[in-house]
């Protein structure tokens, strides 16, 4: 995250409202709603593939 | 009419001409580049050669005309939104679509219905009761109407929802209408092709070329093209597209699905919309029932369709009409959805010259159609036609933020002219904040 009191509005606003919308492979957070269980998924968005499902940890990121 | 649909009886050829030319290849340059042939991407053609003498133009569609979200919406226009940048905006639009067949000598089976956005809770009452004064206030007819008044007009629905969501109210809005959504494409691709505009179908756009902050060409799988001009209308695809330019922008995609029902007798004659149980439906001049529910909830770039959709659609529409229930699902199908934060499109100049932006309608780019007179920008020159829409747009510009069409209450047109698809947006939070309590409607 830059910091918001250093970096320009325009580079500040880009951070804050824009984003990748380009079909990828992305890293997502879903949530097994009966377990309530948040996990993260590596989803390709433009077949809707999922590669990989795993709970959060350091090696995760 | 009768007569002339007569020599297509008797004819033992097709006795008119194709409705566009094919031309064989591309030239090397144009004045200006079109990449999507939807209905915004022909009606900006259409307009640039009717009004601005620019005809020089290619329009480029990776698959077919109209293929894409313009053959793929619930084909319902209004223009009742809660904002009063949407509701002038879209009313100029309704106005437009009204006389476009006439224009075209192209039957576009428009067809006013009415439109009752029905109101299940006190607090959906609320919202409509101010979408109606917001409404009447620009002059739109538009009006809060009592549950034995939907049930005159609609006797076939239960009103009690099964008992589960009662209906205690509707926002009527009389203009509410239906058109065959294709041949507004078809109407103003003929229209430009016959000015000259080239419409150059299966021709996929591979990359954009930018030197030095200038638009100066676009690669395209059956060659290079030099343009000065790229106008990106290509619903869906535009972040694609950006990524070519090396532009960001708040957009995102989710898809959205409707279905078909088998033909029947005309029974339905409004336009039903249920924010709450997501459902909207109208009964086409062939007697199909066209429905459709909210967006799918995650970022997909695909059109697939899912069962899922089916089965809670169709559960929905048994609420509210428990008589359908021998009725079969015939077709469905999905477009992808350029969604903006708050819902407003995003159009217009950019950060990069010469690469004019048309985007981030969600699911409200059919009645904008006739409203995608933004050629201004693009031709650059006399812009005297279009000019109450090009103040239309600069006002709602300044005003407003962001956002794409989507049928709650949106906020209206963006230009980012001069703010790199961010500078004003941080309005927009406050207007997502006045939208959380409204229900989609579509």
């Amino acid at each position: 995250m830059p910091d918001p009191k250093a970096v320009d509005d325009a580079t500040w606003a880009n951070y804050v409202f824009n984003r990748n919308g380009v079909a990828a492979i992305k890293q997502e957070w879903w949530c097994h709603t009966p377990s309530n269980t948040w996990f993260l998924v590596d989803r390709n968005t433009q077949t809707d593939e999922v590669l990989r499902t795993y709970l959060f940890s350091k090696e995760a990121l | 009419m009768p007569l002339r649909l007569l020599k297509f009886g008797l004819s033992s050829k097709h006795p008119e001409p194709r409705m566009f030319r094919q031309p064989d290849s591309l030239q090397p340059s144009y004045d200006a580049v079109i990449i999507g042939a939807g209905g915004h991407g022909l009606a900006a053609a259409y307009y640039l050669a009717r009004d601005h003498g620019m005809t020089n133009i290619a329009v480029l569609e990776k698959g077919y005309i109209g293929g894409g979200n313009t053959g793929r919406n619930t084909t319902i226009i209004r223009s009742n939104y809660l904002t009063p940048e949407g509701v002038k905006f879209y009313d100029e639009s309704v106005r437009l679509w009204q006389d476009l067949s006439q224009e075209f000598d192209l039957n576009l089976f428009y067809s006013t219905r009415g439109h009752f956005t029905l109101a299940h809770t006190d607090a959906s009452v609320r919202t409509m009761r101010w979408r109606a004064e917001v409404n009447k206030h620009y002059g739109i007819d538009s009006e809060l109407v009592e549950p034995d008044e939907i049930q005159k007009a609609c006797p076939h629905m239960d009103l009690s929802c099964g008992g589960h969501a009662p209906i205690m109210g509707a926002l009527y809005h009389a203009p509410g209408s239906i058109a065959r959504h294709d041949a507004v494409a078809w109407g103003y691709g003929r229209g430009a092709d016959l000015r000259g505009v080239e419409i150059h179908q299966q021709t996929e756009v591979l990359g954009i070329t930018v030197k030095s902050n200038q638009i100066t060409g676009v690669q395209t799988d059956r060659g290079h093209i030099s343009t000065p001009k790229v106008l990106c209308a290509v619903a869906g695809s535009t972040p694609r597209m950006l990524d070519m330019v090396g532009l960001r922008s708040p957009l995102y995609i989710h898809p959205l699905q409707a279905m078909v029902s088998e033909p029947m007798k005309a029974w339905l004659d409004p336009i039903i919309v249920s924010g709450s149980l997501h459902v909207y439906v109208s009964q086409t001049a062939r007697g199909e029932l066209v429905m459709g529910a909210s967006l799918d909830p995650y970022e997909l770039h695909s059109t697939r369709s899912t069962l899922d959709f089916v089965e809670g659609l169709a559960a929905h529409m048994l609420e509210l009409f428990p008589f359908l229930s021998h009725v079969k699902v015939v077709r469905q199908w999905a477009g992808m959805a350029d969604m903006t934060p708050d819902f407003a499109p995003i159009m217009g100049k950019t950060a990069i010259d010469g690469f004019y932006l048309d985007s981030g309608w969600g699911h409200l780019g059919l009645q904008g159609d006739s409203g995608s007179r933004k050629d201004d920008g693009l031709h650059g020159g006399k812009r005297s036609k279009s000019r109450s829409h090009q103040r239309f747009f600069a006002r709602s510009i300044q005003k407003l933020c962001p956002s794409r069409r989507k049928r709650c209450g949106f906020s209206g047109a963006l230009n980012y002219e001069n703010h790199d698809l961010s500078g004003e947006r941080r309005k927009a939070d406050f207007r997502i904040l006045l939208r959380r309590g409204i229900s989609i409607d579509a």
